[in-house]
């Protein structure tokens, strides 16, 4: 039975990805931060007699890392935790940089001293090319814009560095942005899909959105880990992106949602500038050519689909709270 | 226990009795006031209050707050409150009762990802999510069936806070019926009830007119409301209705102020003015949960209420002096 150590196991890709590993009869152990409840967030549904196994840890904190993975002993790890809000990083540099770039360091650092054989992964972002125009591959050049994407971008060399020069086999996954039900409620594509159910279910009548015509290539989580799952399972480690290769902007994925719902998105829409981010990256699109020839692997669901299966979700869940 | 609470909206009636409640237990607010509007005209009850300039609709802004300040718990009482404005405002009402909510929400989410605890986030929800129900006390189960959107946008963050909830943070809503006090907004009917009887005591009007004087409605004292927060920070979270369970008609609530006053009582004329559309009247509820839980109830009676208010608003005409911390003297409680 193979082992996996995932870091950020509580989030949208990290419960994606353990769902998917149990699935294929992996044991997986998962890092959490010590609170006064044990919060298992988005893996609160995994049976509890699952092959998973919760650690109390921190990315901060590298003893804590060295004792996990030399107890654990994982076949796999994915490093997924990260202070994620690019704004945050701007008022959190520090700790964005602790979190997100040295924890990295310390993770492969934890590696090498228990000396085991085991395949890492470093969920890199779309993020690190920031002002580069699209479409944005493997070789495109870097130029990050906020101390999240610096910090990203410090993780994803130290990654290429320990694979050259310990031999490691370690991955960089560079991802376009990836939605789910488990979106958190602040990202646009959640906020559009709460409010269509929301207005489906009569509760509200409209919902406010910043600037309509910023473009994402949007593609479905569940489909992003099985990308990363295969990154791994590859002869050769290397670095790959992960997109759609398809820009949407926010007015279409609007459509697409209030549309699935049988609503004009038009009727539905009011626009409030506090919602503008001025500092916002324009226009991200991947290009996945080297995922799919070298892992076959493909983003099927595009933003059209992505958009009905979130709306269709959000109903559901509102409509269980509404009758609870 | 010296504990610090973030009360957004502290300078509306709510948000003032509320953190004079946590400031007399000893704990520490801190309260957001809209920015770039000058001194709040409650300013004068927040002694002791740290008050920071922050539209709710600012998602950054409210994190970078939480982060610095790190409050036990974030009581959310900023909102467009009325459902009269709600009529005129719909965008601003959905913007800022419902979707900063949700922002609010992820933010503490954020913060639970990040260090492991979030505080705890009382959201004051509304008898108006369940709009003009036909018959009945209503309680924690009703369906929502808010009928303005004032309603719409308070069941759209009452589902927010249920999603939180359902995932495991602390949020609780408090669906707040009817509640007042001498500092409630003049523009209420209450307050121009009592309002108006102090200007029959002082001879400059005739008799107190109402819109429609035989609205019955659930109201309670906004002094017993503010305890519920307070409870809720230690309770379970859940959904709470705040009730009383009594319906009293506008001409009656008339009755106590006149009589405070030392007026005879005579009934109130009509204003003429047409009632207003889905009015919610009449809709009730015990707040069974909230006492079997929180051990809250209400204590003060609403004609003690009304009657402070009336001397207050009279204090108010005699002197000019519109906010004085005096007056909550001659609030109950």
């Amino acid at each position: 039975m193979k082992r996996a150590f995932i870091t950020g196991i509580t989030g949208q890709d990290g419960s994606y990805l353990t769902e998917l590993l149990l699935e294929k009869g992996y044991e997986v152990h998962g890092l959490v931060r010590r609170a006064s409840t044990m919060n298992r967030g988005r893996i609160d549904h995994i049976p509890h007699d699952a092959a998973l196994h919760l650690h109390y840890g921190d990315l901060t904190d590298g003893v804590s890392l060295v004792n996990l993975i030399h107890d654990i002993r994982p076949d796999e790890v994915y490093n997924l935790g990260a202070q994620s809000h690019v704004k945050v990083s701007f008022e959190m540099p520090e700790y964005t940089a602790s979190t997100d770039a040295v924890g990295t360091l310390r993770l492969l650092e934890a590696i090498r001293a228990a000396g085991i054989d085991c395949r890492f992964y470093q969920a890199s972002t779309s993020e690190m090319f920031g002002a580069t125009p699209p479409p944005q591959h493997e070789n495109t050049s870097f130029y990050p814009r906020s101390p999240y994407g610096a910090a990203k971008l410090y993780s994803h060399w130290v990654t290429v560095n320990y694979r050259e020069a310990y031999d490691l086999f370690a991955v960089s996954g560079i991802l376009f942005n990836h939605e789910s039900p488990r979106r958190g409620e602040s990202f646009v594509t959640r906020k559009i899909t709460l409010g269509v159910a929301a207005i489906k279910l009569g509760v509200t009548d409209n919902i406010t959105l910043g600037n309509l015509e910023a473009v994402r290539d949007w593609g479905y989580a569940p489909e992003y880990v099985e990308g990363m799952w295969r990154m791994l399972q590859h002869d050769e480690p290397q670095d790959y992106v992960l997109a759609t290769g398809v820009g949407y902007t926010v007015r279409q994925f609007c459509e697409a949602a209030f549309a699935h719902a049988g609503l004009n998105w038009e009727d539905h829409v009011n626009y409030d500038k506090q919602y503008e981010r001025p500092t916002e990256v324009d226009a991200l699109i991947g290009d996945p050519r080297k995922a799919r020839e070298v892992l076959g692997w493909e983003a099927h669901t595009k933003a059209d689909k992505l958009a009905q299966i979130m709306v269709d979700a959000d109903i559901d869940q509102m409509t269980r709270l509404l009758k609870k | 226990m010296n504990r610090t609470h973030l009360i957004t909206g502290v300078a509306g009636q709510d948000g003032v009795l509320l953190a004079r409640l946590l400031r007399s237990r000893g704990d520490h607010v801190v309260g957001t006031v809209l920015p770039g509007r000058g001194q709040p005209p409650l300013a004068p009850y927040l002694d002791g209050v740290d008050l920071v300039p922050l539209d709710i609709r600012d998602r950054d802004g409210f994190a970078s707050l939480v982060e610095r300040v790190r409050p036990h718990a974030v009581h959310n009482l900023a909102a467009v409150s009325s459902v009269g404005d709600s009529w005129a405002e719909p965008e601003l009402t959905e913007a800022v009762n419902h979707t900063a909510v949700c922002d609010m929400l992820d933010v503490l989410r954020d913060v639970r990802e990040r260090t492991g605890q979030a505080p705890c986030f009382i959201q004051a929800s509304s008898a108006e999510i369940f709009g003009p129900a036909e018959s009945g006390p209503v309680d924690e189960d009703t369906e929502l069936a808010p009928a303005n959107p004032y309603g719409e946008a308070k069941a759209g963050a009452h589902l927010a806070v249920a999603r939180a909830r359902s995932e495991g943070m602390a949020a609780t809503n408090l669906v707040l019926f009817g509640h007042t006090s001498p500092l409630h907004d003049p523009r209420f009917v209450l307050r121009s009830i009592t309002h108006q009887a102090a200007e029959v005591a002082l001879g400059r009007r005739p008799e107190v007119t109402l819109r429609d004087p035989s609205t019955r409605r659930d109201w309670g004292a906004a002094a017993d409301f503010v305890r519920a927060f307070a409870a809720a920070v230690d309770g379970t979270p859940d959904d709470y209705v705040i009730a009383t369970g009594e319906l009293h008609a506008l001409t009656e609530m008339t009755g106590w102020a006149l009589a405070a006053l030392g007026l005879s009582v005579t009934p109130p004329g009509n204003s003429g003015e047409p009632p207003r559309q889905t009015d919610v009247s009449g809709v009730t509820s015990c707040a069974v949960r909230a006492t079997e839980v929180l051990g809250w109830q209400p204590k003060i009676p609403l004609a003690e209420v009304i009657a402070g208010m009336a001397r207050v608003d009279l204090r108010r005409l005699e002197s000019g002096v519109e906010e004085d911390p005096s007056y909550l003297d001659e609030d109950p409680g």
